[in-house]
């Protein structure tokens, strides 16, 4: 298999993904309205919360790959619960960076040991550690074997995380709440809505997009791997 | 005076614009090393040395 030249199809992604964030950015910023007490330092959650759900996909992916390599085991089931993995982590510093900087002037405080927030660390320093296992093993079969069991068994923080606002008290937001609004929650007006819906799109395509690029740079890393080998 | 404090939504432009530069920054960072990662392992696995001079043919494709 050929992995170094990038087809026709993933330029297209990737062009599409420039344009669809670019878009987002400015129905965002000019076409959304500014939330009623926060100001405009609430457009960020429009972000923070895609970047969140993209983070998530990504931690359930790899944790389906990862049963998809210990039932098959072939090696490119291991490329996408690694590509996933990767990919979420940084999704994931993206939800936390954004959160704190949206937290500032909210809460007046960068920081604060909530049970989202917190949940939320725990989630990114646990797929850290992943990498950390994953460099400590000498070869692919090993490195794939137990990355599978790993992104299997992390996956449980993931409804920890989404759902520890629903079932501890909390400060953060509950913004996809049935019937009703939790702690801390702001009303979405139609606008703000349309603005949520759309960066949730642009960023499953910007996932997908991130997530094909880092599966051919899997790809390319194994075949170099089996050359030296 | 209650309903102009009400009113008047929090001036926090800055750090909307800080939030959506740090969020871009993240995203602009890992693909550059992904687009960098990738030349490097292209490099090794082809046998080429793209630090060196090339000869001539070099091929454009990223």
């Amino acid at each position: 298999m050929h992995h170094t030249s990038k087809p026709l199809w993933l330029w297209i992604l990737d062009g599409l993904s420039l344009l669809l964030v670019a878009a987002a950015l400015v129905v965002i910023r000019f076409f959304t309205p500014v939330e009623a007490v926060m100001g405009p330092v609430q457009k960020v959650f429009y972000f923070h919360v895609a970047a969140s759900w993209a983070g998530m996909l990504s931690f359930i992916l790899a944790a389906l790959a990862g049963v998809l390599y210990l039932l098959r085991r072939r090696p490119k089931w291991d490329w996408v619960s690694l590509s996933a993995v990767e990919i979420g982590v940084v999704f994931g510093l993206i939800t936390i960076s954004s959160g704190m900087i949206w937290a500032r002037p909210i809460w007046n405080t960068w920081w604060v040991w909530d049970p989202r927030l917190t949940t939320t660390v725990i989630m990114e320093l646990i797929y850290m550690a992943y990498f950390i296992l994953r460099g400590s093993l000498n070869t692919p079969e090993s490195r794939a074997r137990l990355g599978a069991v790993f992104a299997i068994l992390s996956v449980i923080t993931v409804p920890l995380t989404f759902f520890s606002i629903r079932l501890f008290r909390t400060i953060h937001p509950v913004v996809i709440a049935a019937g009703g609004e939790g702690a801390g929650s702001f009303s979405m007006t139609p606008g703000m809505q349309r603005a949520f819906f759309l960066s949730l799109a642009v960023f499953t395509v910007l996932w997908v997009d991130l997530l094909c690029h880092r599966f051919r740079l899997a790809a390319l890393q194994d075949d170099n791997e089996r050359k030296v080998g | 005076m209650k309903g102009r404090w009400v009113d008047m939504p929090a001036d926090t432009t800055i750090e909307m614009y800080f939030g959506f530069v740090v969020i871009l920054g993240i995203l602009g960072l890992y693909s550059l090393s992904l687009v960098w990662r990738f030349r490097k392992l292209r490099g090794k696995g082809d046998g080429e040395d793209h630090t060196a001079q090339e000869p001539e043919n070099s091929s454009p494709d990223a």
